[in-house]
């Protein structure tokens, strides 16, 4: 199931807040427990299975994992820690890149085997039940007593499809007991409306404009910069979109996740990219990679050496081919370039320009991400970059003529320049007269989303009874 | 503010759940008129169909078909995508003067599956021995470029009659060049809808009986209808359309309408759909698999119309000159093409097809069925 559908919103939603605010608190997890598990197999109930066979195993295991720490026996909580791990990991494997070991590996390409579906989620919860584990093992959570209660931090179905991918640590007293205000209450509605908002009304839309640019057999210049702007933006809206959702969910049940998107293309250096974009993946592979393998305390050869492990994994992360491989490899380079020296050096440049060799850089690296391969890649920058192509064309102004002012608002979007505003406005017509503006934009936005999903789901076949 | 937060989830909840409540307690509507198609209902439930996923396809299906007031969210939908700038909306152009033109570009179609459609049409009209013309109707868009939006991507005709003309033996009628001519002075397509108008199919009549060395007649239409909004506009669902006039002629000549199944008219008119949204049906109660009619014209004259929706304007202005017209829709029509040609003892084939719609049709490979 996704939030962006009537289904969710007018059934899904409603259902499960209203009996989960009915119930007494300590049948509240057990009920988010089953209505994430109805979420998560909605499109695809065998998914059920894997999801239950992978929390009664990582739960058992890191209950007796803590006894043994607790009787001092490491070895054997060791032992059970690599169990869990190679357990995950191995799902993950097997859901995620058997398929293109299959068809990269010559002698294995003819073997009567086919690769299985990707579960939706798989990469962010078992990211989230290995940080689980290793939390644990490293003492600095206690395990779980109760699976309901494990089994809801792994399923639960706000985060469950498109993170943020959450820490144990960050949410283990709120498992066992939360608060349940009504600020949190609306600032959840709030919040998720807003994300809603932004994934159907700008996301969907400029997500259109790439797929009809890439789709083309002629490019231009102006044409191949506003299709990689357009899936920059569609990219940034569409998840950020997600979490803002997630997070909003999250805190109508009490919950506060942690941000996950700190307005990215604001940033004046790769670097400070990656800190701003999808933060909570980052951390995690500092947490439980980067650092583990020494981050930078063991030599600057080592310290590249660790970097080009994360950020392969990092590119991998994203998706099982090349493609993917290269842009995290594309990343590294500027990271380790930047770590050595250019930062320094970039101090003394204009912000400006700091600012757009960030975004330059950003979206040649969306390219690689965006195109179906690494060929259809090339033909795009040889477009972006006017060779063999001419300047503009009629398909890249009638583009423009059409999105100019979808993309005015997405770039302030973009920013925290509306935030700034709202508060700004709040000051200026007082905090009364701003709640009942904001009880207005928010029912204003969640129409508007409607029509957009009430549309989006019409494919007349017209030509089908004429 | 606390009570009023207090308030305001409450209310978005319940508006929320008001929202499926309608859905499911409102009687369920089976047709939408406006979108011209059947609308979902609510989906079986069973064990089997829950594990194989077509129940919940289903139940998301039935939500967003039976949601009250579907139009108006349509509407809505429209107007906030025009404010955004948007000159497209559910792959339909806005275009100029209350225009709407479905999109069609170069990536639309295959080029080699057009040179194998155009291939197969010219070795079936080869192998017939009968004399045959293909027309080639211009997509709305061709003709009233200026029309379309600034700049719009729209496919090259050129490059699509240069092909027919290349690979098709016989007699290939290309109307830009009328058409041309008279959109200045006439309305050649409807706003509304994809079809031409029955000014642009009367033009091509004339066009079409010079090239078989008829002498074109002289005929009057007359207004039947000042409200139709047709399959562009349902797709847009835009308040600022204006409604199109649907023409037919003044007077026509007696015939005998045979259709599939048995059914069997009087003229190739049906007034009955004028009243209802698909108005453009009104022309032979819109497309049969096989149809014929029968003119008290007794000149031996047999001729097979291979066609989509474009030709039921059309052919009216033959009845004059045909002892019978077999109209053969190959979407529809499940027998072998070549038997018809014997059995009607068929004199002249016309293909008749509007552009964009041949290269994307997959009824015409019915041709390659022989016996």
């Amino acid at each position: 199931m996704v939030f962006s559908s009537l289904l969710f919103l007018t059934l899904f939603l409603p259902l499960t807040v209203f009996v989960y605010y009915l119930l007494p608190n300590r049948w509240k997890n057990l009920h988010l427990l089953i209505v994430s598990l109805i979420f998560y197999a909605w499109g695809e109930p065998a998914n059920i299975i894997l999801m239950a066979v992978t929390t009664v195993y990582i739960w058992a295991l890191t209950v007796w994992m803590q006894r043994c720490m607790e009787r001092g026996n490491v070895r054997l909580a060791k032992i059970l820690l690599w169990l869990s791990v190679v357990f995950s990991l191995g799902t993950l494997a097997y859901y995620k890149y058997f398929g293109f070991i299959l068809e990269n590996i010559p002698f294995l390409k003819n073997l009567p085997v086919t690769a299985p579906a990707l579960p939706i989620g798989i990469s962010f919860y078992t990211f989230q039940a290995l940080s689980y584990v290793v939390d644990v093992y490293r003492g600095e959570v206690k395990a779980q007593k109760s699976w309901v209660n494990f089994a809801m931090y792994i399923s639960m179905f706000p985060q469950l499809i498109a993170g943020p991918i959450v820490r144990y640590s960050d949410v283990e007293k709120q498992l066992e007991e939360r608060k349940h205000t009504t600020s949190d209450m609306y600032c959840g509605i709030r919040r998720f409306t807003l994300g809603l908002g932004k994934k159907v009304l700008l996301a969907n839309q400029i997500g259109i404009l790439w797929d009809e640019i890439s789709g083309l057999h002629q490019l231009s210049t102006v044409g191949a910069w506003l299709g990689a702007v357009a899936f920059a933006f569609q990219i940034y809206f569409d998840f950020s979109a997600y979490s803002d959702m997630a997070i909003g969910l999250g805190r109508m049940f009490g919950f506060h996740f942690t941000e996950n998107f700190r307005y990215p293309y604001q940033s004046k250096s790769i670097t400070e990219f990656w800190r701003r974009w999808h933060i909570t993946l980052g951390t995690w592979f500092r947490e439980y990679v980067y650092i583990p393998l020494g981050g930078n305390r063991k030599g600057k050869a080592r310290m590249v050496l660790n970097l080009l492990a994360v950020w392969a994994l990092t590119g991998l992360w994203h998706g099982a081919a090349w493609q993917f491989l290269l842009w995290g490899l594309y990343y590294f380079l500027f990271l380790t370039v930047e770590k050595f020296f250019l930062l320094e050096k970039m101090e003394r440049w204009p912000k400006f320009c700091q600012g757009l060799y960030t975004m330059i850089a950003v979206l040649f690296g969306w390219v690689i991400f965006a195109c179906p391969d690494l060929c259809s890649a090339g033909t795009f920058y040889k477009a972006m970059l006017g060779i063999g192509v001419p300047f503009v064309d009629g398909a890249a102004k009638f583009y423009m003529s059409g999105a100019w002012l979808m993309l005015i608002v997405l770039a302030l979007g973009a920013t925290g320049l509306p935030k700034h505003m709202m508060l700004k406005m709040r000051k200026m017509v007082g905090k009364r007269a701003f709640e009942w503006i904001s009880y207005g934009g928010i029912a204003v936005i969640l129409i508007a989303a409607i029509s957009f999903l009430v549309a989006d789901s019409y494919n007349p076949f017209l030509y089908f009874r004429f | 503010m606390k009570k009023n937060r207090k308030r305001f989830a409450a209310g978005f909840f319940i508006l929320l759940f008001t929202v499926a409540l309608l859905i499911f307690l409102l009687p369920d509507k089976t047709f939408s008129p406006n979108e011209n198609r059947v609308l979902a209902k609510f989906p079986k439930l069973s064990v089997s169909e829950i594990t194989s996923g077509r129940f919940q396809q289903g139940l998301t299906d039935y939500l967003s078909d039976q949601i009250p007031l579907r139009d108006m969210w349509m509407r809505m939908h429209t107007g906030l995508s025009k404010f955004m700038g948007q000159k497209t909306v559910n792959g339909v152009y806005l275009g100029k003067d209350h225009y709407y033109f479905p999109k069609f570009t170069d990536e639309s179609y295959s080029p080699s599956r057009m040179v194998s459609v155009f291939r197969l049409i010219s070795s079936f009209t080869d192998e017939a021995q009968i004399p045959a013309t293909v027309m080639l109707v211009p997509t709305a868009g061709t003709v009233l470029n200026d029309k379309l939006p600034n700049n719009a991507p729209y496919y090259n005709a050129d490059t699509v009659y240069k092909a027919a003309a290349q690979l098709i033996h016989c007699d290939v009628l290309d109307l830009r060049d009328c058409f041309g001519k008279a959109k200045e002075t006439e309305q050649l397509y409807y706003r509304n809808d994809h079809h031409w108008t029955t000014m642009g199919a009367y033009l091509a009549y004339r066009e079409y009986a010079v090239s078989i060395g008829l002498s074109p007649r002289e005929y009057s239409l007359e207004k039947v209808s000042d409200s139709f909004y047709g399959t562009a506009y349902s797709k847009v669902l835009d308040s600022s359309a204006v409604a199109d006039s649907i023409f037919a002629l003044k007077q026509l000549p007696k015939v005998q309408i045979r259709c599939d199944g048995g059914a069997v008219l009087d003229s190739p008119y049906q007034t009955d759909f004028l009243s209802k949204k698909d108005k453009y049906a009104y022309f032979f109660c819109g497309n049969w698999g096989k149809l014929t009619v029968d003119t008290e014209n007794k000149n031996g004259e047999k001729l097979l119309v291979i066609k989509d929706s474009f030709a039921n304007s059309f052919v009216p202005f033959l009845f004059e000159d045909f002892e019978s017209i077999t109209m053969l829709d190959l979407r529809y029509f499940r027998g072998n093409v070549q038997d018809v040609l014997q059995e009607q003892g068929i004199t002249r084939i016309l293909f008749l097809y509007e552009t964009s719609n041949l290269l994307t049709d997959t009824g015409i490979l019915q041709l390659q069925n022989r016996r």
